[in-house]
């Protein structure tokens, strides 16, 4: 019976991850081609939430913020840490129009390497 | 007083078997099974940076509507199992077409607002397989 507990002790402590995961944990959409990466870069997270109505609620890392401060936010990176990646997270039923205005304030921004975040299928 | 041979020293085991319990209870409680993230790239593109020198490029556009339809080159695509297998022959085709005459294949995704993020990753999926590289959104 030690010899079990010590095996799922190890288990859990192999598997489990003491960090908290600066973002959201949301659905992901699934994705037949998009991969794990061996090496995660350095990159900013963006997540989008549909929220009431026509609105949405956007994240930056784990900060909730406004389109606006959103905006703010992305040139601020793209000053700081030019050319990183930027990882674009929302649930599968995310409409477009969303990712368009996303898209659109990164490429004012001039952040260009955008990463949609998926589960593999 | 002689000890007696058969008298060896022991370790209580007792306290670290409890420690190791508590330490299961702990990883079994905080711990949850998640999926790894995956990453799917794509080109956002930048206005107002001329590509130098300018490639020879083939571009065809795609209409993505709501509900899992592509519209292109006037043919209705569904983004299911068939629907793809038979979107991403052609595309492999327009490919290679492409490339024989000496240009670059490019897709421009135009999707309506509507279209949910499953629809427009699926269509990234297909066009991924039928390997063209360069694809451009509005």
């Amino acid at each position: 019976m030690i010899d079990m507990v010590f095996l799922l002790l190890v288990f859990f402590m192999t598997v489990s991850t003491l960090a908290k995961d600066a973002r959201p944990d949301i659905p992901l959409p699934e994705s037949a081609t998009a991969e794990v990466p061996e090496e995660v870069p350095p990159r900013d997270i963006i997540t989008v939430l549909p929220k009431g109505g026509d609105g949405y609620q956007f994240h930056w890392h784990n900060r909730v913020a406004t389109e606006a401060e959103l905006a703010g936010l992305l040139k601020e990176a793209a000053k700081e840490t030019a050319g990183q990646q930027l990882l674009l997270r929302g649930p599968p039923d995310l409409p477009w129009s969303a990712w368009k205005m996303i898209i659109e304030l990164c490429r004012e921004a001039g952040s260009a390497d955008l990463v949609f975040a998926t589960h593999e299928s | 007083m002689r000890r007696r041979l058969t008298d060896r020293p022991e370790i209580p085991i007792a306290p670290m078997i409890d420690c190791v319990f508590l330490m299961l209870v702990y990883f079994m409680t905080t711990s949850s099974l998640e999926k790894s993230e995956a990453d799917l790239a794509f080109p956002a593109g930048q206005a107002g940076i001329p590509a130098d020198p300018l490639p020879a490029v083939d571009e065809q556009r795609l209409f993505a509507q709501p509900g899992g339809h592509l519209l292109w080159n006037g043919t209705t695509y569904r983004l299911d199992a068939s629907g793809t297998a038979l979107l991403e022959k052609r595309l492999l085709n327009f490919r290679d077409t492409c490339l024989q005459a000496g240009s670059e294949p490019s897709l421009r995704i135009e999707p309506e607002d509507t279209v949910s993020h499953q629809e427009l990753v699926t269509l990234l999926d297909t066009i991924t397989r039928s390997r063209i590289e360069t694809i451009h959104f509005p």
